[in-house]
């Protein structure tokens, strides 16, 4: 099964609410380079950080975090 | 919201121009400690043949001084540089103090082992990094005790607590990519040593590029 490039909307997310990096960062205890890697798809976020970035946008993981497969049944 | 999404694109511009200040400050400072090597083991040399200190010598060290401090004068710019970011997070400043500390632990290890070196007068050449020669039993004994005790110490407490899982990756990376460049290389040279290819094999040279390769795939998964 190949596994597709994870996409997110932590930017936009980000953006909405008008944080910056750091200040995100400092939110979920990160650096901002773990942000931006992110942001950037560069990094995958663990599953406990994943939940921590959900609960921080008061929303469910997988309205975040897109792994691609979605409707494909 | 166009602008907001701007501001997140300037962002990730200050991320690589991060990364790039910190590789300009790690090889000005490899540059810096070659320097004061390099006027080290001109003085020891000229020592060595009785020769007085005449207008080469003086030109030669100045010289040299001049490029140190060039060197230290870029490294303070780039450290104190603005780079139109925000005040570091807890967790990043806590990481670059103690990256800090331990390059400076580096650098007085270095300028010991020079000085060691010199006090019992070998000459001091740039291959004297890889040498086995011996070395006074005080000099040896302070690098086990900080190699042995506080190195194992401040990496313990630097993982815990200034790491993060992103940096943590990356460093697991740059672990794998070690322990290859090491389980390849090593057996790859001792068996050209022994077809009579290459040099005897030297344990620091290893040490040395497999530290080396961990480390700059360390910094460029965490910054790239």
């Amino acid at each position: 099964m190949d596994i597709a490039d994870m996409k997110n909307r932590l930017k936009v997310l980000r953006a909405e609410r008008d944080w910056s990096q750091a200040e995100l960062a400092g939110r979920l205890d990160v650096s901002r380079q773990a942000v931006n890697a992110i942001e950037t798809g560069k990094y995958d976020p663990s599953l406990p950080l994943a939940f921590k970035i959900g609960r921080l946008f008061g929303m469910r993981i997988e309205e975040i975090f897109d792994d691609g497969e979605t409707g494909n049944g | 919201m166009t602008a907001r999404l701007a501001m997140a694109e300037r962002e990730e511009t200050v991320v690589a121009a991060r990364f790039w200040r910190w590789l300009r400050i790690v090889g000005l400072s490899l540059v810096a400690v070659f320097l004061v090597g390099v006027a080290g083991g001109f003085l020891a040399a000229r020592a060595e043949r009785g020769a007085a200190i005449d207008l080469f010598t003086v030109a030669f060290l100045a010289a040299d001084a001049l490029l140190l401090a060039g060197c230290v004068w870029l490294i303070l710019r780039d450290v104190r540089r603005p780079t139109g970011e925000e005040p570091l997070t807890r967790k990043e400043r806590l990481n670059r103090n103690i990256l800090i500390g331990s390059g400076a632990l580096g650098g007085a290890m270095g300028v010991l082992m020079v000085l060691a070196v010199l006090a019992s007068g070998q000459e001091i050449t740039p291959g004297s990094v890889l040498s086995s020669a011996p070395l006074p039993t005080g000099v040896a004994l302070l690098m086990m005790l900080v190699l042995g005790v506080v190195v194992p110490a401040l990496s313990i407490y630097w993982h815990r607590s200034a790491v993060d899982e992103q940096e943590a990756d990356a460093y697991k990376t740059g672990a794998l990519w070690g322990i290859y460049v090491f389980m390849i290389g090593a057996p790859l040279w001792w068996f050209a040593w022994r077809g009579g290819f290459a040099p005897e094999p030297n344990g620091i040279a290893i040490y040395f590029a497999t530290v080396l390769t961990v480390g700059v795939i360390w910094i460029w998964k965490k910054y790239r």
